[in-house]
């Protein structure tokens, strides 16, 4: 992060939940905290511009990310609310502004979790929170943000089926930056009109994304978009080579109609390939996303190493 | 038929320009010949030759800003990237 921000100097730093606490919800709690801690410290030190509340967040109390925003850290979340006031308990988002361009990002999460990490939840937040449904809140965060910032990113902790909904119920979302399972996504997808993208999960990648703005009211579109459809043609044509090697040993009905669904998908790949190829007439801003893997022998932050050292925790 | 009336009137507007011009044209280079004496026409031509390869103003450059985002998620209280 040091390295691109010498080299480039104005970047953002975003997380979108589930930060600091993992899937083992029984594990020593004093630990677990005192863990936490430290990589809420981390990403203060970061200068870290927006942290979405993801459900795993919420494990060890809601009044742990209330101490951790009171220090400083950009804690967002549009529809966790206190249940008595009925009002989101951090910012529902945030507006920071870099080369001239007003960034605003929103955060959600999901109002049911896996049911060991749901009971966790309610235990450490009796009377504590309310989950919004987050379409709602979503929808109402955008009417609120019109006219205050030029580009819209949605810190998502809700999953790739709920983003998509989102994103196909929401307009004016441009990017979601999304999470919760962790996918690998090295080619966003386009849904409604917002890019969909995750990197990864447990600290292994950082998600790299470069916009060149040349006017935010004219579409987006990523600079590899050829090379993302060739890549997804390349996935269909293997899942339809493995269906039909299956129609030839034990031929069905739904065989037959998922390999014609496979073909349809195939042949609208391909007139979105002809067409990307040719020159379009409408003005576009480009993205460039890229996951940098966070290798081993990158050099740590020694500050972060001694804090780390001195809390004992050299383990994970 | 058209196409032929349509010519003619084309040659025929040219020909009144060119018969404006060419006493304006004529005018101006006798007096570029007469008022300024042969050095300052040399240093002239060669500052206009100048302003054509290096123009005043400045090039045209985009407007383009440029937005880097540095995103994690799912980091679930990991310190170092699982070697996973």
């Amino acid at each position: 992060m040091e390295k691109v921000r010498n080299e480039r100097h104005l970047i953002l730093v975003v997380d979108s939940g589930d930060l600091f606490f993992d899937h083992l919800v029984n594990m020593n709690p004093e630990r677990a905290l005192k863990k936490a801690r430290l990589i809420g410290r981390a990403y203060r030190r970061m200068d870290a511009s927006a942290v979405n509340v993801g459900d795993l967040d919420l494990v060890q109390g809601v009044d742990f990310l209330r101490s951790e925003f009171s220090q400083g850290l950009p804690l967002i979340s549009a529809n966790l609310l206190d249940p008595l006031s009925k009002s989101p308990i951090f910012p529902p988002f945030v507006i920071r502004e870099i080369s001239g361009m007003r960034v605003a990002f929103l955060g959600l999460l999901p109002p049911e979790s896996a049911p060991a990490i749901s009971a966790a939840i309610r235990k450490a937040n009796e009377g504590k929170i309310l989950i919004r449904d987050p379409v709602e809140a979503g929808r109402e965060t955008l009417q609120k943000l019109r006219g205050q910032a030029d580009l819209v990113v949605l810190l998502s902790d809700l999953g790739l089926s709920r983003d998509q909904i989102v994103a196909g119920t929401i307009p004016g979302i441009h990017f979601i930056l999304g999470g919760h399972e962790g996918r690998l996504v090295v080619h966003p997808t386009l849904q409604g009109g917002a890019y969909l993208m995750q990197s990864s999960a447990r600290g292994m990648y950082v998600g790299k994304l470069q916009l060149a703005v040349d006017n935010p009211v004219f579409p987006f579109e990523d600079k590899e978009k050829g090379e993302s459809i060739q890549a997804q043609m390349r996935n269909i044509e293997r899942n339809l080579q493995a269906l039909r090697g299956q129609r030839e040993r034990q031929p069905s009905k739904e065989i037959d109609h998922g390999i014609e669904l496979w073909n349809q998908r195939k042949e609208k790949l391909q007139e979105k390939l002809a067409s990307s190829s040719s020159e379009s007439p409408i003005k576009k801003n480009l993205f460039d996303w890229s996951l940098v893997p966070l290798e081993m022998p990158l050099p740590e932050d020694e500050e972060v190493q001694r804090w780390i050292g001195e809390a004992r925790i050299n383990v994970d | 038929m058209k196409r032929v009336l349509f010519i003619r009137t084309r040659n025929s507007a040219r020909r009144q320009m060119a018969s404006i011009l060419r006493p304006v044209l004529w005018v101006s280079v006798e007096l570029w010949k007469r008022v300024i004496p042969r050095f300052f026409r040399v240093a002239l031509l060669f500052f206009a030759l100048l302003l054509v390869i290096f123009p005043v103003s400045p090039r045209a450059e985009g407007k383009e800003a440029t937005v880097l985002l540095l995103h994690t998620n799912n980091v679930t209280g990991h310190f170092y990237p699982c070697p996973t």
